[in-house]
């Protein structure tokens, strides 16, 4: 006894059966055991796959994708003033002594009277010189003589430099950061 | 009564955009389904989930409702999908002409399991057997079985013809079967 095909046991299942082949399918099935349980397997797989539990996102999903298309409302100057209310005041603080040992600590003194600034920065510089000469020895003999250091405005490009970085912090704090929070 | 989809649309296009939300809540699970099963890895699938709801958000205004919400929604869903896995390079081997279903078009001659399995015993083996079928399969039968679609909204979803909708559901069915049977024990001859 020849038994139905895979794809007609699919169609009976589905309830897409063509009307010319309904009589002949249905008969078969009268008479088929095989087959009815093949049926009856199909359409509890069917229904299995069903009901098999569904995936969920993590939760706060909803918000995340909320928060997305419709990003917060604008806050107003003073909510963002008292949000930010600790950088503000370190960025201050830093550039408030930046400004002191720059302009007022030298003035207060003899100009040949190095500042605190100054001398800890030429200390700085001496420590890093020596051990840079006593790390760099062997590589002397192979490369060649080492540059002579500038020291005349060390204390000035020190300073500069440290300025370059505050100017950085504060661009990435006041501005990079806010730019891709809003693109976010 | 709750809102239906084209009501909640309105509201999102009308301006309010958290009424999205309510969308999002709706289809997130059986959305989630749909692009795990392809993509396999929650993580990712989550990733693209997200995705393809604030797509679907950009791409509201353009929504004509020829198809319903969730037909528009999974094809956007299946299309990120689709995406990330073209991009893991991830192919599968599938031969797609009528040639290959002809070869499956047989009687089979797996001796069929008989009504004493316990139908929770056919629903574990099935969620769990369901999602170790390749991406192609699993994406079908779950656009099928899960999220309710047709044949022709498949076709939709998937911009695949519906003759490879056919026999990739086909395909996918057998390979269920197949692999829930062996999974309860049915051996040649013996039904366990």
């Amino acid at each position: 006894m020849s038994h139905l095909t895979t794809r007609e046991i699919f169609q009976i299942v589905d309830g897409t059966i063509a009307n010319g082949e309904k009589t002949k399918l249905i008969v078969h099935l009268e008479a088929c055991q095989r087959c009815r349980q093949e049926v009856q397997l199909h359409r509890r797989l069917g229904q299995a796959a069903k009901e098999v539990p569904l995936s969920q996102p993590s939760k706060g999903f909803t918000s995340r994708v909320v928060g997305k298309i419709a990003p917060e409302s604008k806050k107003s100057w003073v909510s963002r003033i008292v949000d930010n209310l600790g950088n503000i005041l370190a960025m201050g603080l830093v550039l408030s002594v930046v400004w002191y040992a720059v302009n007022t600590a030298p003035a207060s003194k003899s100009p040949t009277e190095p500042s605190g600034i100054s001398k800890a920065l030429t200390l700085y510089m001496e420590y890093y010189a020596k051990a840079r000469d006593v790390a760099s020895k062997e590589i002397v003999k192979v490369v060649g003589e080492p540059k002579k250091e500038q020291t005349s405005k060390t204390a000035d490009v020190a300073t500069l430099t440290l300025i370059s970085l505050l100017i950085l912090v504060a661009i990435d704090r006041f501005v990079v950061r806010r730019v891709i929070r809003t693109r976010l | 009564m709750p809102a239906t989809d084209e009501e909640i649309v309105r509201r999102v296009l009308a301006g309010g955009k958290r009424a999205f939300g309510e969308l999002v809540d709706r289809h997130k699970d059986k959305a989630m389904t749909l692009a795990l099963r392809m993509l396999k890895n929650r993580e990712e699938a989550e990733e693209a989930l997200q995705d393809a709801f604030v797509r679907a958000y950009h791409a509201l205004p353009r929504f004509e409702w020829k198809a319903s919400f969730s037909t528009w929604l999974y094809r956007i869903v299946y299309n990120v999908c689709a995406s990330s896995l073209g991009r893991r390079s991830q192919t599968v081997h599938v031969s797609l002409n009528d040639e290959d279903e002809q070869t499956l078009d047989v009687p089979s001659e797996e001796p069929a399991p008989d009504a004493a399995y316990e139908f929770r015993e056919i629903r574990a083996a099935v969620t769990e057997e369901i999602e170790g079928l390749p991406e192609i399969y699993a994406g079908i039968l779950t656009l099928f079985f899960v999220n309710d679609q047709s044949y022709e909204q498949i076709v939709e979803v998937t911009g695949l013809p519906l003759a490879t909708v056919k026999v990739r559901l086909f395909r996918g069915r057998v390979l269920l079967k197949d692999a829930v049977a062996k999974r309860l024990g049915v051996t040649n001859g013996a039904v366990l």
